[in-house]
């Protein structure tokens, strides 16, 4: 399973990369868990998921190809 | 779909210009709206911003660029709209949003480009990089 992580905004400035490349999660919760262990800066930035360019606001399940996105607070215009 | 909003660069008074006049052979239109957004050389703590760098997560940001074209096209009798948001550097002074709503009548007009200012900024993928003089750089 392959699995492409997006950073957006100030978030790439925390994890120092604009995309990852996973395979181990079967979840969005075990991804976020395991990001937060890794990234530990991302326990304190307010930053909403996206699966495949929709939003989500539960635990949502990963497949094979899925594109994750962290979108911290939007600011356009 | 809709061609792309989102635009490299700043955006061009001429551009805006030459949008106006591409409209004088729609000749029911009686109203035209155009919001523009320009970029604020704000300070923070003595440094002086000299421009904000935009950047997006795209493929979303066009979907829902389309979403709200949609919605405001439901909601709205409005005749034509369009909305241009830059990407990339845009320095202070310059423009990075235009958002050209025409109408019958002026009143739906006003309503419409206003909540199509204000979906932008709820709904849009996009964020904002502040980069001050001494190229130091914030995000909004």
């Amino acid at each position: 399973m392959r699995i492409k992580v997006l950073f957006f905004g100030v978030l790439e400035d925390v994890t120092k990369k604009k995309e990852m490349s996973i395979s181990d999660f079967s979840d969005t919760d075990s991804l976020l868990k395991a990001l937060k262990n890794e990234f530990a800066e991302l326990n304190e930035k307010t930053f909403q998921i996206a699966v495949n360019q929709t939003i989500i606001n539960k635990n949502t399940t990963l497949n094979n190809g899925d594109t994750i996105a962290l979108l911290p607070p939007f600011a356009g215009g | 779909m809709s061609k792309k909003v989102l635009t490299e660069g700043a955006i061009a008074p001429e551009k805006i210009a030459k949008s106006i006049a591409n409209h004088s052979s729609k000749t029911g239109i009686g109203a035209h709206n155009i919001f523009l957004g320009q970029v604020r050389a704000d300070k923070h703590e003595g440094k002086q911003v000299k421009g904000i760098n935009y950047s997006a997560y795209e493929e979303m940001a066009e979907k829902v660029f389309h979403e709200i074209r949609e919605s405001i096209f439901e909601k709205y009798d409005i005749s034509c709209m369009h909305i241009y948001h830059s990407l990339g550097m845009v320095k202070a002074g310059e423009i990075s949003l235009f958002v050209f709503v025409s109408s019958k009548h002026r009143g739906v007009s006003y309503e419409a480009s206003r909540d199509v200012v204000e979906q932008i900024k709820a709904k849009a993928p996009i964020w904002k990089k502040e980069i001050f003089e001494n190229e130091k750089h914030q995000w909004v």
